[in-house]
């Protein structure tokens, strides 16, 4: 339009064609849509308009503060009929420090940013859910059900104590598989935990590629590992003792001084693992692992 | 006829045991002992608090006090502050000497839980929502104590008035035993006046120092138990 210029009206033409969605397409929580708008006339061409937007699926934000329940509500559904029932209800940013939530039925729960310090979730039920952003600092996970679980860049501890086995949480008998984990969780209790096929690496991104789980320490005996992905993960003087490490990616895994005596590594995935000490006596198909000729150190490992 | 004696005595027996272990329906008082577990209190502080506690516990104008209330029964909890609040004893009950001496051992022996910083509205949050909300047994009155030798410099979410204002709501009385010896010893009882004591009956006793913590700590107990024979006839609440 030139300046001055008055500018020329708009109308519908009559009998235009309502819009019609041509693209659609969800987001994170949001709906976008595009397409042609109803038809129009200006300076006598006739256009038909280019609409878009989106649309956003819920009003409040997946971690928002004060959506869900209060600590009060939590603590009367734990004093009422057993066992309690938070089944996809939203606990983020609650402080159930010290809380005993023993077989709570917690599935699809967004626990997002919760601080369960101390608190206690043994035989819970936890499928499914948001662990991510929590403090689990002590907190007893023993024997709950936490298959496909995320617990992304979780606190589990201060920094400050001089023992760190005391602030780890315990995963003793748990069920995680199919979790998805990025977490420094050293000297965490984990005897007897499932994690078949659980994921504790995402390396997909280029921000999160720079970050590594850490299970350095940890006591991690006759767990069972099958298929899961461990790449990358620092695993340095954990006890994998009896394991079950059928299929797992250990590729670039920090596996120094890790204790593998009698675990199954057949057709584990072990190139560029650092096995600097490692013992590997009685291992099961360490000859069957994949990749073992690029790992780091086998001659210093102790087999 | 011997038989029926001592079926008579096991009987009598029976009936007083249970009459010792079975719990009233309402207790007088469920206190909250909050006791300031912050880096400036040092261990020898922290042994004097305890001590302190543990000495009015065992005090028999203390014991009198407790069991001159209706109901001769209150409930007690500690809960120790400082980054974070930790029930360091569950909600007991007290309802005679015995027991006061034996939560006595235990307030002695007690390990502590943490240092750092005082973060005392994250406290009060904590035992407005977690603590108080599991009482075991009703009571007519619940009282929280709070000790300690600092203003709250948390930086936390929420200021100490708010969460004050919304236990006072509630029916809750926040007593307050600034002990003033330290850095902030000028001013802190101001402070506590200012933001931490309300409720009805609430009232202020600073200690000191913390040498006389037991003292102070002896005179509270008695002051506030003994609330409830004589609610409304000496003290005014202050908010």
């Amino acid at each position: 339009m030139v300046m001055g210029q008055q500018p020329s009206a708009i109308t519908l033409t009559k009998g235009a064609i309502p819009p019609w969605l041509f693209g659609l397409g969800t987001g994170w929580r949001s709906l976008a849509f595009a397409g042609y708008g109803p038809l129009m006339e200006r300076d006598g061409v006739r256009r038909r308009l280019l609409v878009g937007g989106m649309v956003g699926l819920s009003l409040a934000p997946r971690t928002a503060c004060g959506a869900g329940l209060s600590v009060r509500q939590v603590i009367a559904r734990l004093h009422g009929p057993s066992p309690a029932n938070f089944e996809g209800a939203d606990l983020s940013r609650l402080d159930l420090a010290d809380l005993d939530l023993g077989g709570a039925r917690l599935a699809g729960a967004n626990l997002f940013g919760a601080d369960l310090t101390g608190a206690r979730f043994a035989g819970a039920d936890l499928r499914g859910a948001n662990l991510d952003r929590t403090t689990m600092i002590r907190a007893d996970f023993s024997n709950a059900t936490m298959t496909g679980v995320t617990m992304m860049l979780p606190a589990a501890s201060t920094l400050l104590d001089q023992n760190p086995a005391q602030e780890a949480p315990i995963f003793r008998g748990a069920d995680l598989s199919f979790a998805r984990v990025l977490a420094k969780l050293g000297n965490a209790d984990w005897t007897g935990a499932r994690l078949t096929d659980a994921h504790f690496e995402l390396g997909r991104t280029q921000f999160l590629a720079a970050l590594r789980s850490d299970l350095a320490g940890c006591v991690m005996a006759g767990t069972d590992l099958a298929g899961t992905n461990l790449a990358g993960v620092k695993l340095a003087f954990a006890d994998l003792r009896g394991a079950n490490l059928r299929g797992a990616n250990l590729e670039g895994a920090d596996l120094a001084g890790v204790r593998l005596d009698g675990a199954d590594l057949r057709g584990a995935r072990m190139a560029r693992c650092d096995l600097n000490r490692a013992a590997l006596r009685g291992v099961i198909g360490l000859d069957a692992a994949m990749g073992l000729a690029d790992a780091f150190n086998l001659d210093l490992a102790d087999h | 006829m011997t038989g029926w004696v001592g079926l008579m005595a096991l009987g009598l027996a029976l009936l007083l045991s249970h009459a010792a272990v079975a719990a009233p329906a309402e207790v007088d008082v469920a206190l909250v002992l909050a006791v300031d577990v912050s880096e400036s209190i040092d261990a020898a502080r922290y042994a004097l608090q305890m001590e302190g506690i543990a000495a009015a516990l065992e005090s028999p104008a203390v014991q009198n006090a407790i069991l001159s209330g209706p109901r001769q029964a209150m409930l007690i909890t500690i809960v120790q502050w400082s980054n974070r609040p930790m029930v360091t004893l569950p909600w007991t009950l007290l309802a005679s000497g015995r027991d006061a001496s034996g939560i006595a051992d235990r307030v002695r022996h007690m390990k502590r839980a943490s240092n750092g910083f005082t973060c005392m509205a994250l406290a009060l949050r904590s035992i407005g929502d977690k603590v108080l909300t599991q009482l075991p047994i009703p009571a007519t009155r619940r009282v929280v104590d709070v000790s300690g030798d600092g203003q709250d410099n948390c930086n936390g979410p929420e200021p100490v008035d708010r969460v004050r204002d919304e236990l006072v709501a509630e029916g809750v009385a926040v007593n307050g035993l600034p002990i003033l010896e330290g850095d902030e010893s000028a001013t802190l009882e101001a402070w506590y006046r200012e933001h931490v004591v309300g409720g009805p009956e609430a009232f202020l006793l600073p200690a000191a120092s913390f040498d006389d913590f037991a003292h102070a700590f002896r005179r509270k107990f008695v002051t506030e138990v003994s609330a409830v024979s004589c609610r409304g006839c000496t003290r005014d609440a202050r908010r």
